[in-house]
């Protein structure tokens, strides 16, 4: 007989790099509004502007929290693999540090999980920081270009056509949940995508190819200030010219792609 | 006995709900002595074939699929992915005492196959074209049509799914009453005891205090979902607290969430896509009433499944239907497409009143009594045993007649065009 929903801990693993007030922000949002028992991993990218401390502090309070401390910042992917490989649990998130979260966001996420087998990856519905506007309900990608398009972009927070479950091409890496099975299946994410972009695409696209499904829950929701990290001058430097993982991406992929609209 | 069942859909894929209806079958028959072997689609990536609950499933291999143009094509090419894997998995498997075809999808490989190996042809048709589609049939329904009127045609026998399609197939695709059984779909309760912590379930799509009117099926035009927003709109002005979920996918997914809109009736109803077990089982046990609205339904199996879950039932009195719910012993049923009455009905049996627990318990103990696979399977075995008796010869009906024809000049080219034609009329090559 199984149980519903699931009472498992679900782990969380979170990547960060400097940008301590967002991870604050992110951290209490998650203290605040998640019901099912977790666990936090905090990968910490060798930041220095007191993360270290305000995540030992937030360890003493008692928060169930993990942190794995890397010299030097080996970038967005490795990390979170560094983070996946500490994880035993039924339930995995990937979440992107420069989020908050809603209430009810983890069952919103998990009851979308549980509405057929062959789910295996679920994304929320992520919303513009401060506004009741959509930023991405998971998307789909084009020919050619390779381009990443987000579905529902710019619509408003209630609208009916982003009300549903569906199936989507691929979920935000900014915040994903993944069953067991599936990391069982596929291991953890890419490195050829090292330091970061496509690899969650990527994960999602190898998913589908096991006959997975990957799912937009609308009962969940994220707000996502986007590219926090990545628009710091040190990390900017390194993640200027994203072309390298796109070509991969492409090439792994460009069979699977939507038809072009426009032709 | 051996049998081939072809189905275009196996669990764990579903596209229609058939790939259920025929695994829950071929396990009950496969329980008792028959040999199950199902051939099937691939379902992407894990296309092994495997032995599930007693029942030896073969899976088409389709590595690069093609493109057709249109879905005709496409029936057509995964047919003839059937038929290869036929020959190649049929050799090493031994003779089998029939083939067993569920829907006009699987028409063409079944037909192949059973006229190569020589074996009789039964046919389960689960819904028909006539009956689906409303109004006039385009070029492709009607194709549906034409080939399931030849599959009952060319089947020495065939299982309709409740008396309402029975009719359909004598009265509008000639099927031969003398060849046509009535076998329904059945349930299996067990699927439907899933452990669930209610209130955090509901909490995600409801609000506390919330009763919940639950629908499950797809989303296309005869299904009605339509005159269930309405009568929706029609009750919420005289009750509130209430939230309508609709469970399943479909065509007219887009055009519901206009109707929405239209009706201003956002805050009221969840979709959900579609839901598998054991969720499913854990949305039955959230509402407070399950409805069935249906234009047309050949045979009505959300009906089985709410009754045997215990939930109070609010019906159409559409097709097998009007043969499941027995108004105001099992259920409610009101005429199809009345938005009026499906409103009434909803409200009478909302409040978890004396008369809608009665209903409810009378519905979980006839199903159980009537429906179960066991049961299902048996009278399948009976149909068996009468195709076996009686095969069919194949195309016997639609062969054409060879004209009488002066005798030929020569002896020798007599006696052997004589055979022949002894034999191809015999064997039906």
């Amino acid at each position: 007989m199984i149980s519903i929903p699931d009472d498992g801990e679900v782990a969380i693993v979170i990547p960060v790099y400097n940008a301590v007030e967002y991870t604050r922000q992110c951290l209490e949002s998650i203290g605040q509004n998640t019901r099912t028992p977790y666990r936090i991993i905090v990968v910490d990218n060798g930041s220095s502007d007191g993360t270290s401390d305000y995540l030992s502090e937030l360890r003493d309070d008692g928060c169930p929290l993990t942190v794995i401390r890397n010299p030097q910042n080996p970038g967005y992917t490795l990390a979170v693999n560094q983070g996946l490989g500490r994880t035993d649990t039924e339930h995995v998130i990937l979440l992107n540090n420069d989020t908050v979260v809603c209430p009810r966001w983890v069952e919103g996420l998990l009851f979308v999980l549980g509405l057929d087998a062959r789910i295996g990856i679920v994304g929320p519905k992520i919303l513009w920081p401060d506004r009741d506007v959509i930023m991405a309900t998971g998307g789909m990608v084009f020919t050619r270009s390779g381009c990443r398009l987000p579905v529902g972009h710019g619509a408003r927070r209630d609208d009916p056509r982003f009300g549903m479950p569906e199936d989507r091409q691929y979920i935000e890496g900014s915040c994903m949940l993944i069953k067991r099975e599936v990391i069982q299946t596929l291991g953890v994410l890419d490195e050829a995508y090292a330091p970061a972009y496509y690899e969650d695409a990527d994960y999602c696209f190898r998913a589908r190819a096991h006959g997975y499904r990957t799912v937009y829950s609308p009962f969940a929701e994220i707000y996502h200030y986007a590219e926090v990290t990545a628009a710091m001058p040190e990390v900017r430097a390194v993640l200027r010219d994203k072309r390298g993982q796109e070509a991969i991406f492409r090439q792994r992929w460009a069979h699977e792609f939507e038809p072009d609209g426009g032709e | 006995m051996r049998v081939l069942m072809l189905a275009s859909e196996y669990p764990p894929a579903k596209i229609f709900g058939l790939g259920r209806a025929v695994h829950d079958l071929s396990r009950a028959l496969a329980e008792g002595d028959d040999e199950v072997h199902v051939l099937t689609n691939s379902i992407g990536g894990r296309d092994q074939d495997t032995a599930m609950a007693g029942v030896n499933v073969h899976r088409i291999n389709y590595p690069n699929p093609p493109q057709p143009p249109d879905s005709t094509s496409c029936v057509v090419q995964f047919n003839i992915c059937l038929v290869e894997r036929a020959h190649q998995i049929l050799p090493d498997l031994g003779a089998f005492d029939l083939v067993h075809a569920h829907d006009w999808l699987v028409a063409l490989a079944a037909d192949a196959i059973r006229t190569q190996h020589r074996i009789p042809l039964v046919t389960t048709i689960h819904d028909t074209a006539l009956g689906k589609y409303f109004g006039e049939l385009d070029r492709s329904q009607q194709y549906i049509a034409f080939t399931e009127r030849w599959l009952v045609s060319e089947s020495s026998r065939v299982i309709a799914c409740s008396e309402f399609i029975r009719r359909e197939l004598v009265q509008d695709y000639g099927a031969e009453p003398a060849r046509t059984d009535v076998v329904p779909c059945g349930v299996n309760p067990s699927l439907f005891s899933a452990e669930v912590n209610l209130p955090a379930f509901r909490s995600v799509f409801a609000r506390e205090g919330e009763r919940v009117i639950l629908y499950v099926g797809r989303l296309d035009p005869e299904k009605g979902v339509e005159v269930l927003l309405r009568a929706f709109a029609d009750l919420l002005g005289r009750r509130s607290s209430l939230r309508l979920v609709v469970a399943g996918q479909g065509q007219r997914r887009q055009a519901l969430a206009d109707l929405v809109e239209e009706l201003s009736l956002e805050e009221h109803v969840t979709f959900l896509g579609y839901v598998a077990h054991p969720a499913l089982a854990a949305l039955y046990q959230s509402a407070a009433v399950v409805t069935v609205p249906s234009l047309y339904e050949p045979f009505g199996l959300v009906a089985l499944e709410a009754m045997v879950c215990g939930r109070p039932l609010a019906s159409s009195d559409a097709g097998g239907l009007a043969e499941i719910v027995e108004d105001g012993k099992t259920g409610l049923r009101v005429p199809a497409g009345d938005v009026g009455a499906l409103a009434q009905a909803l409200e009478s049996l909302l409040d978890g009143s004396d008369f809608a627990g009665r209903l409810a318990e009378a519905g979980r103990n006839y199903v159980i009594a009537n429906y179960s696979w066991d049961r299902v399977a048996e009278q399948t075995r009976r149909t068996y045993q009468r195709a076996l008796s009686a095969p069919k010869m194949p195309h016997q009906n639609l062969l054409p007649r060879r004209p009488e024809r002066p005798a030929a000049p020569s002896a020798e080219n007599v006696g052997s065009s004589d055979g022949r034609s002894k034999a191809d009329s015999g064997e039906g090559r």
